[in-house]
């Protein structure tokens, strides 16, 4: 049935849980990737995974191999499911932000967005739909396509397909300088061999552009779904000090959610237009009852599933092996702010130590140095006791929402740009375009001849084309008229 | 209407001798079909009206494709070129493509030659004046069914189904035979219409225009005049073809040469070798000098001086488009290519015009070189009737006419290997109607002769239509090189490619994948590697490596690798050649299949023919317009069409299902 296809089932909006069908022949593959069983290991390791059978664990990130939600899968064989083809579905914990990554993960495993109305399709061609019911797929399939039209048509009127046609520009002007040399090579026979191929510059400018808007794609993402930011580091850092004073600080409500499956108490901020939601994972641990420094190993998960993690260190007490262990742990991918905490005490190490913590090779560049220091107390040791907190409720916290804020939006997105890319489908085109570009820069840099890289920049042409509906080949042939004095 | 007598009945009647009617008349004769091909003038058979040369880029790629399958173009350029290059050479394999100077005389008479002489071809000067039809299902013969057709029932655009089915006129009809001017009626079962552009074609040049066929010879009058009345649409497009001048009166110091290929790359894959290049070409540049002169007498060209109408090909632009549309450009390039060994006249590639005559050669003039120019025939533009090719069935048969087929420049192409490629199809097509077997039909993903059909029928074209490697999006794997090996074991199951053409397909292929398995399997250590790489400034390895490995690295060649590869067997260049691209390019080629594979998931799905698209609510009006239009054969066919969307595919496919 060709493709192998995924997209949320279940209705948009904060539901309790959340599902992800993927249909197609490489389901089963797809879902053995990022699923991690927690029990019956042995059965999903053993020849696939087994028919019909609900099983336990966690959807975990391809690249980094962290947990993205603890889920429920279920895999059905093929023809006894819903499409007749081999289905895998993933049940997690709902709300717009496991669900929109597990999504992004199977087509980052190979499954493309499910065209409107085609589970249904398939299920009908088939035979697992009856054929009465064929008028009744037709008019969804219609329905569908109307409301993802109507969609993608807001988003046309903006400013994103605005930018997507500005790298199919690019992109286009590569193909036709490709075209135009291969086929009509006397027309660039100049005496003395002539001007060098002018693809590469082209083509890399279009490779950043696209990947600009998929940062904005990421972005977008947080915007539309909250950031998800956690504080850790060893106790009696004063991390619920911080929490407690962000908490203030942005009047936010502070739900105190004990005997869910998190444990963990959340505050739902508002910084700079952009939901955030903190995550105390002192809460965890000190709900527990327990003294020892499970610390981060503990809140492990809760670092994992965050956007952004505020690691707190005390600064009033030298740099400890446990601060050291915490910082040796974190993942260079993540967003990282250093906070320094109780600068109000006499300071027992500098921030230049503290940063130097943090020592992963790539990262370094994304974490950033929060020092909270009040001047007026550095001085004497006045205010010792109401001095930090005083000082949250002042410039600290929004200083330290600034930081935030500037974490999540990087590059072109913090530029003033306005976030565009929302959909998860949107954002898997603007992937595998880039990739293309990529891949097409690498041939050409390689010494390979252009007609190789052509196939990929086509390929990308086409995906951005199909991404705001237009999807026209000829046009390539138009430009190389347009552009080119060609004739016999 | 005929009433002058009645000549022998053939099973195929091919009109018109030109590129697509000479490979036509040829694979329908071959094919043991009762062959009569007539043409204006016997003078005029397979004429280069305009360059004298075949092959070029995706033009090469069809030549070798028409050979692979038998057909005839590839031997003849063999034997008659005068020149040779295979063009993109700097490039990779995919895009390489043969071309070569014709003799264009000698071209001519070894056609006339080899028609002459096919058995079961009766060759035939003779104008056609009307086809011959009959209402389909009505058992009268020729003479009571003739030009049952009336214009009124000529009614395409409405969106009735039965015209869409018939074709024309709402009713069903089918080919009975031709009449010619003389009055003679020839009944035949097929017929392959393959006019080129003598279909009421005129000849302008400035303001002056007169009923002419390219280079002099007689148009096709009657016979448009009779096709409108039967109820065809017909649409008209324009070309034009630069002056003649005399070598004896060129000054080639001034120039500079560009001479054919050392080794020559044969067309025929029947062909081991080919012979030696004779002439060389000339490359010069217009100047500031003639730009001014076409300028300021722009509104003396047909075109700008609003004479001609017609729609031209944006790719072959007449010097006078070239000074309007890119004024910036200080000079633009021609070719001076001689036409033949026997003739001084020389083709100026690059400068056709429709200026008066004098103004002609004051602007050649200017051009370096050509100062002394003496013209032995003047540029001009030319106007001709031709059919949408969208009417057309992916088999090139013409869509409620049964028996009528259409090939070449009537179908809305440019190109004499466009036309024969065509021709080619046609004629395969008509002989097989003829047996009751299903039609040839080469996927785009298998030929550029498919990419071409099914780009005329699928998507029809609004100006003359040339093939170009670009257009075949997986030309990766439809290259020139390995044309036999895509297309002879359908050649020779079709019955057109030889014994001998088959065995040798077959020797090529095993040879070369014997060598490319023991390529795989030879191992060299760094020892023997590295002094090699060094050489060819590739970086070193360790351990050992295959010689498919080191063959992969861009440095190395096939050629190179000898040096450290004795135990290399003798197999021929050819085999030699495809060992080293398959393996060379292995990733590229493997990712092309895979599209490939994909591409034929759709392209497997028919669509019964009998569907009445204007009747599905499910689709959108546009879509079951076009759909409705161009009736395609496959799913894969109709998500081509442009205004069919995916979502009226994915409603397509539940109805067919559903059916």
């Amino acid at each position: 049935m060709g493709e192998t296809i995924a997209a949320v089932s279940t209705a948009p909006g904060e539901g309790g849980i959340g599902i992800v069908r993927i249909s197609g022949e490489n389901a089963a593959r797809i879902l053995e990737k990022m699923f991690a069983p927690l029990r019956g290991k042995a059965a999903a390791n053993q020849g696939g995974f087994p028919d019909k059978k609900m099983m336990y664990g966690h959807i975990k990130e391809p690249s980094s191999a962290q947990t993205v939600d603890e889920v429920l899968a279920v895999f059905m064989k093929a023809p006894h499911s819903y499409t007749g083809e081999d289905v895998a579905e993933i049940q997690c914990h709902g709300g717009p932000v496991p669900l929109r990554r597990i999504l992004e993960i199977s087509y980052e495993l190979g499954a493309v967005p499910a065209a409107p109305g085609e589970f249904t399709k398939r299920a009908f061609l088939n035979g697992r739909i009856d054929l009465v019911q064929a008028g009744a797929v037709i008019d969804l399939i219609r329905a569908k396509t109307e409301r993802s039209y109507r969609a993608a048509k807001d988003q046309a009127e903006g400013k994103l397909s605005a930018r997507i046609r500005a790298v199919r520009g690019g992109l286009l002007g590569v193909l036709a300088e490709i075209t135009a040399r291969i086929d009509y090579p006397e027309a660039f026979e100049e005496e003395g061999g002539g001007t060098p191929d002018p693809y590469l510059p082209m083509l890399k400018k279009a490779g950043d552009e696209a990947g600009a808007l998929l940062a904005d794609a990421d972005a977008g993402r947080l915007v539309r779904d909250g950031v998800r930011a956690a504080i850790i580091g060893k106790p009696n850092t004063g991390k619920s000090s911080l929490f407690n004073a962000m908490a203030r600080e942005s009047a936010a409500i502070v739900t105190d959610i004990p005997g869910t499956t998190r444990d963990a108490i959340e505050i739902f901020l508002n910084i700079s237009g952009v939901p955030v939601i903190l995550t105390d994972t002192a809460g965890i641990r000190e709900a527990a009852g327990e003294v020892e420094t499970l610390g981060i190993r503990k809140s492990r998960s809760i670092y994992e599933r965050a956007d952004i993690a505020l690691f707190v260190l005390d600064g009033s007490l030298p740099l400890s092996a446990e601060d050291r262990e915490i910082a040796a742990s974190l993942n260079p991918e993540k967003k990282t702010i250093l906070v320094v905490n109780k600068r109000d005490l006499p300071p027992a190490f500098d921030l230049e130590e503290a940063a130097a913590l943090l020592s992963f090779p790539a990262g370094i560049a994304e974490t950033s140095l929060f020092s909270r220091s009040l001047p007026s107390l550095e001085e004497g040791n006045g205010g010792a006791a109401t001095g930090f907190e005083a000082g949250f409720e002042t410039d600290g916290a929004a200083e330290l929402e600034k930081e935030i804020a500037g974490r999540v939006f990087t590059g072109a997105v913090s530029a003033g740009g306005s976030l565009l890319v929302t959909k998860a489908r949107h954002k898997a085109a603007l992937l595998q375009a880039k990739e293309e570009i990529e891949e097409a820069v690498r041939i050409l840099s390689r010494g390979d001849a252009p007609e190789f890289a052509e196939v990929n920049v086509r390929a990308a042409y086409d995906t951005l084309g199909e991404m705001i509906g237009e999807t026209v080949t000829e046009d390539i042939l138009d430009r190389v008229f347009e552009e080119f004095c060609i004739g016999k | 209407m005929g009433n002058s007598g009645t000549g022998e009945a053939y099973d195929v009647i091919v009109v018109g001798a030109g590129h697509a009617g000479c490979e036509a008349a040829l694979a329908s004769a071959r094919l043991g079909k009762r062959t009569l091909l007539l043409t204006i003038n016997l003078d005029s058979i397979a004429h280069m009206p305009c360059n004298p040369s075949i092959g070029g880029t995706g033009k090469g790629q069809l030549v070798k494709e028409i050979d692979a399958l038998g057909g005839e173009m590839g031997l003849l350029i063999d034997k008659t070129f005068i020149q040779s290059r295979m063009l993109n050479r700097s490039k990779g394999p995919a895009v390489h493509s043969p071309r070569a100077q014709a003799d264009k005389m000698r071209y001519h008479i070894e056609m006339k030659r080899t028609l002459e002489r096919q058995e079961g071809l009766h060759l035939r000067q003779g104008e056609v004046a009307e086809l011959l039809f009959e209402d389909e299902g009505d058992g009268s013969g020729v003479g009571s069914g003739v030009g049952s057709g009336t214009p009124d029932e000529a009614d395409f655009s409405a969106g009735s189904v039965n015209a869409a089915v018939s074709g024309l006129g709402g009713k069903a009809r089918k080919i009975v035979g031709v009449r010619l001017k003389s009055g003679t009626s020839y009944p035949a079962a097929a017929v392959v219409l393959a006019a080129g552009a003598y279909l009421g074609s005129r000849i302008f040049v400035s303001d002056r225009s007169f009923a002419s066929g390219p280079g002099g010879f007689a148009p096709a009058v009657e016979l448009s005049e009779s096709m409108k009345a039967a109820g065809f649409v017909l649409r008209r497009f324009k070309t034009g073809t630069p002056a003649r001048v005399l070598a004896s009166s060129l000054d080639y110091e001034k120039m500079q040469e560009q001479k054919g290929d050392e080794k020559i790359v044969p067309f025929s894959f029947l062909n081991d070798e080919a012979g030696e290049n004779k002439i060389s070409c000339w490359l010069t540049y217009t100047n500031p000098r003639g730009h001014a002169v076409v300028a300021e007498n722009i509104e003396k060209t047909a075109p700008y001086g609003g004479y001609t109408t017609g729609v031209g090909p944006r790719y072959c632009l007449s010097i006078e488009d070239k000074v309007s549309r890119f004024p910036e450009r200080e000079r633009h390039q021609l070719f001076l290519e001689p036409e033949g060994t026997d003739t001084e006249e020389v083709y100026i590639q690059g400068m056709s015009t429709s200026l008066p005559e004098p103004l002609q050669e004051a602007f050649y003039r200017t051009i370096p070189g050509m100062e002394r120019a003496e013209f032995s025939r003047y540029a001009y533009s030319i106007e001709y009737d031709c059919l949408d090719p969208q009417r057309l069935t992916p088999a090139l048969a013409y869509r409620g006419v049964s028996g009528l087929f259409c090939a070449g420049q009537i179908n809305g192409t440019s190109g004499y290997e466009e036309a024969a490629a065509q021709g080619l199809v046609a004629g395969i097509n008509a002989a097989r109607g003829l047996d009751g077997k299903e039609p040839f039909v080469p996927g785009r993903e298998e030929a550029y002769i498919g990419v071409l059909i099914d780009d005329l029928v699928t998507k029809g074209t609004d100006e003359p239509y040339r093939i170009m490697t670009s257009r075949a999006e997986f030309r990766l794997v439809l290259r020139q090189d390995n044309a036999d090996l895509r297309l002879t074991p359908a050649g020779y199951e079709l019955g057109l490619a030889s014994e001998l053409r088959m065995e040798r397909c077959l020797a090529k292929k095993t040879a070369a994948e014997t060598e490319m398995a023991r390529l795989r399997a030879a191992r060299v250590g760094a020892a023997q590697a590295n002094p090699l790489l060094s050489g060819l400034g590739g970086a070193p390895v360790s351990g050992t490596i295959s010689l498919a490995e080191l063959l992969v690295r861009p440095e190395v060649s096939y050629e190179a690798l000898g040096a450290i590869d004795p135990a290399r067997p003798m197999i021929s260049a050819a085999a030699r050649e495809q060992a080293e691209i398959e393996i060379k390019y292995a990733g590229y080629i493997e990712k092309q299949k895979k599209q490939i594979d994909k591409f034929r998931r759709l392209e497997s799905k028919q669509i019964p023919p009998s569907i009445d698209y204007l009747s599905l609510e499910g689709l959108r009006l546009e879509a079951r317009q076009k759909l409705n239009a161009i009736r395609p054969a496959s799913l894969g066919q109709a998500a081509r069409i442009s205004g069919v969307s995916p979502a009226d595919i994915s409603v397509l496919m539940v109805v067919i299902k559903s059916l």
